[in-house]
């Protein structure tokens, strides 16, 4: 009797079900901008990340988020051939740009009611072009039942990841910080 | 080949023209990131959906070329306009004397 009440109770309340860490498929769109003084170039790549997270505590919000490097676009498709090559994102060697949650700092109690928003502070490891460090970024969650969507707002700097591009462009034409805002969404397993 | 000498000036402006009204791009855009502000039906918040549109967008690698390469032949016509006319003065004044 007991296990039947709490099984019923489990699947009336989406919010009780996720109590428990639950694990998180989530895709999404990177938009990404480098602002040089010669050029501003615009462009986005697909993201995907496998997170696990108890809603009730933020701070178990673990997982990795990964970003194929051939799905980078800037609307020239030369440039995007340039952006894939050895002088620059080197897309054979390196096809992939992560980052693995290490710590997250709560802020602010959650708000809201049918959708829950809670903002954090994600502490991990950043691995792009071969290199990997440690970066801290804010991180928006916003939940409703088993959906979820994350957003965050960052920027890296091409000069930490050993990103020389040819001489004098960096800096030039393409910024030496690329601002980055990602928006992913899913649903809880 | 004079009057062929200012078109080729005019189609260069032409070209620097459309490159400024173009955006004044370095590449030559195939692509644009078009932002749109929708409300996400799931959860109730509006925000910025950035979808990618065909466009044609002159770059300065293809107007630079194109506009250097009409001046370079502007001039190259104005200077042979102006041999044509020295050596037919001078052919001239040679059947004179």
């Amino acid at each position: 009797m007991i296990f039947r009440i709490c099984a019923l109770a489990l699947l009336l309340s989406p919010g009780l079900a996720m109590a428990a860490p639950g694990g998180l498929d989530v895709s999404g769109t990177i938009n990404w901008i480098s602002d040089a003084p010669v050029e501003k170039i615009i462009g986005t790549a697909d993201g995907k990340a496998s997170l696990t997270v108890d809603f009730a505590d933020l701070s178990t919000l673990k997982g990795t988020f990964t970003v194929a490097v051939k799905s980078m676009k800037t609307g020239n498709e030369k440039r995007d051939s340039h952006l894939m090559g050895t002088t620059w994102l080197d897309a054979e060697a390196h096809p992939e740009i992560t980052f693995v949650i290490k710590s997250i700092k709560v802020g602010e109690a959650p708000t809201g009611d049918a959708v829950k928003t809670a903002t954090v502070e994600a502490t991990g490891d950043f691995t792009c072009h071969g290199k990997t460090k440690a970066i801290t970024a804010p991180v928006t969650l916003k939940w409703k039942g088993k959906k979820v969507k994350i957003s965050t707002v960052f920027e890296v700097s091409l000069d930490d990841y050993g990103i020389e591009g040819k001489s004098g462009i960096v800096g030039n034409k393409v910024g030496k910080t690329i601002a980055v805002n990602a928006t992913f969404k899913g649903k809880a397993n | 080949m004079r009057v062929g000498a200012y078109i080729c000036f005019a189609l260069a402006l032409a070209c620097a023209g459309i490159w400024v009204a173009h955006g004044q791009h370095m590449a030559t855009l195939t692509q644009k990131l078009v932002t749109k502000e929708v409300v996400d039906p799931e959860f109730g918040d509006t925000e910025l959906v950035k979808e990618w549109v065909d466009t044609f967008e002159i770059g300065l690698d293809i107007a630079g070329p194109a506009a250097g390469g009409l001046v370079f032949l502007g001039f190259g016509l104005l200077f042979v306009n102006r041999r044509k006319k020295r050596v037919a003065g001078s052919t001239a004044e040679s059947l004179e004397n």
